[in-house]
């Protein structure tokens, strides 16, 4: 099967002063594909943020490509990019800053059905049905942003991201702001979304379990490049690098304050 | 925190500084326009008998050198230089702002064209900008407004800038870039809707500190020929009589005062308001 994304050597450094540059990332490679949930693992600070947001086609690589269904994202026209706007979605980490604290959730929610053909009452209809399978009430619609605490916050923006029924969903710690139980249903929808829907995630975690339960692949980060990557099972199993068995068994954490 | 703000502060009474200010704005302006609307003879019409009277049933405050009631007189320049301060600060507003954000929003050669203009307007005092333009334009309306946007288009800039580029920064912009929205989408949908408590709050600040800059220029004879009323103008036209008659510069003195407490109480209760209501959120 070939890969919905292909990353292919990509790289990515920020300036640094005059003239200094600083390498966030350097030539990864790797694939996801479809159904299939890849993890991506490291400690805080090895770009695990920047490369979602690379993968999303939020910001440019510095070198290399991303493709998307055999195509660079970088490279889409007009048309092509719409297209893959409603395909490719982004579960962000901060959920007081992913939501626009002046909106309803009603025009959050609606935002990323606004290219798709379906009449007014067939998305408020979706909507609903999303926010109810998320556990939150229907009166939230009409409520804006910031009246919600922030584990709701965090899945309105969980449904914003599902409802248009993309193909690929980049989860940037999406589930940590939550409470074990709403991790729980959150974690269930995923996987049944994933069933029913083929739907493909990248999900970047630093719980353990979670990626234990999710993953089918594992990517693991370090001093900016990909030290280890395979099956999730094997990873788990017999790391082959030091840094990943000691990250597996969160030494590495602990001093990194997550 | 001001003295003021303090005597009105968020913490014991929420809208009270918000409403005396209301109260000392709307309190002066509306009989000023129901004076320029129905009674604009009484204000301006000459009576070279009843010069310099005393305070009377039909001339609450007496009369001006001219016969002319003191107040309805000081009442319509006060609407005259209000309505200057306030167009002036929604042209340097809509001109300062629009090119913060479009320096936020967009490459390198705006941010430098936004910054030298921030650089420019610091660089050369405000009078002489309004003296140069006066002298080349001629007196009239809107070189006054012209002149006083000057003033304030840079800090607008640096606000408009500032402020959205904060906003530009979140991630519910990247989710709405990610849900395939224009960038004039997410301006009208997000930026401007969340810019807009921060440039409430300095706009209204902006209208008093342009009113006081207002009186100055028309103090100066920089401001609209007569016979258009400005209160700096009277204030000038009033000061010979400074010593027989003092109560004619207090009149137009105080309505200049009442109008930039007024309005910087406004601002006051607006910025605690949204400031609440961030806190909230």
């Amino acid at each position: 099967m070939t890969d919905l994304l292909a990353v292919q050597n990509v790289s990515f450094s920020r300036k640094e002063g005059r003239n200094g540059k600083r390498s966030i990332l350097r030539g990864l490679n790797f694939g996801v594909k479809q159904g299939e949930t890849v993890a991506i693992l490291g400690q805080s600070g090895t770009g695990k943020t920047t490369l979602a947001h690379i993968l999303a086609g939020l910001v440019p690589p510095s070198s290399g490509s991303v493709r998307y269904k055999g195509v660079e994202t970088q490279l889409l026209s007009h048309r092509q990019n719409r297209a893959l706007r409603s395909d490719l979605q982004m579960i962000f980490q901060d959920p007081y800053s992913s939501l626009d604290p002046r909106q309803t959730v009603s025009a959050i929610m609606h935002e990323p059905l606004w290219t798709h053909t379906l009449s007014k009452e067939q998305k408020d209809e979706h909507i609903a049905k999303m926010l109810h399978v998320l556990g939150l009430p229907p009166e939230s619609f009409a409520r804006r942003a910031h009246e919600f605490s922030g584990g709701q916050r965090q899945r309105i923006a969980i449904a914003r991201a599902l409802v248009g029924q993309p193909s690929l969903v980049i989860a940037d710690e999406a589930v940590s702001a939550l409470d074990v139980s709403a991790q729980a249903r959150v974690l269930n929808v995923l996987l049944e979304q994933q069933q029913k829907t083929g739907l493909s995630l990248i999900f970047i975690s630093h719980d353990m379990a979670v990626v234990r339960h999710m993953a089918h692949r594992v990517v693991v980060l370090a001093d900016s490049t990909i030290v280890e990557e395979g099956p999730a099972q094997q990873i788990f199993a017999n790391p082959r690098s030091a840094y990943t068995a000691a990250l597996l068994q969160k030494d590495l954490w602990k001093d990194t304050n997550v | 925190m001001s003295i003021l703000h303090r005597i009105t502060g968020e913490a014991r009474f929420p809208l009270l500084g918000l409403g005396l200010g209301c109260v000392c704005v709307l309190g002066i302006l509306v009989p000023g326009v129901v004076l320029w609307l129905a009674h604009l003879h009484a204000a301006f019409s000459i009576n070279i008998h009843a010069r310099l009277t005393p305070p009377t049933p039909s001339h609450w405050l007496g009369t001006d050198p001219l016969g002319r009631d003191t107040l309805a007189f000081s009442l319509v320049g006060a609407v005259n230089s209000y309505a200057i301060s306030f167009f002036s600060m929604v042209l340097a507003l809509g001109l300062g702002t629009g090119l913060g954000v479009l320096a936020a929003g967009t490459g390198q050669k705006t941010k430098i064209i936004a910054n030298g203009v921030v650089e420019l307007g610091i660089a050369f005092p405000p009078i002489i900008i309004a003296a140069l333009l006066v002298t080349l334009c001629g007196a009239g309306v809107v070189q006054e407004i012209c002149a006083l946007a000057l003033f304030f288009i840079p800090g607008f800039v640096r606000l408009g800038q500032q402020a959205a580029a904060n906003i530009y920064a979140q991630d519910y912009i990247a989710a709405a870039r990610l849900s395939a929205l224009t960038p004039w989408r997410i301006l009208l949908r997000h930026v401007v809707p969340n810019m807009v408590p921060g440039l409430l709050v300095q706009f209204s600040v902006n209208v008093a500190l342009a009113m006081l800059a207002e009186t100055g220029l028309s103090y100066l004879g920089l401001g609209a020929p007569p016979p258009l009323p400005e209160l700096g103008r009277i204030l000038a036209f009033y000061q010979v009589h400074i010593y027989d008659h003092p109560h004619l510069v207090a009149v137009p003195g105080v309505v200049v005062l009442l109008l930039v407490l007024g309005t910087n109480m406004v601002g006051d209760g607006l910025r605690d308001r949204f400031t609440r209501q961030e806190k909230k959120s």
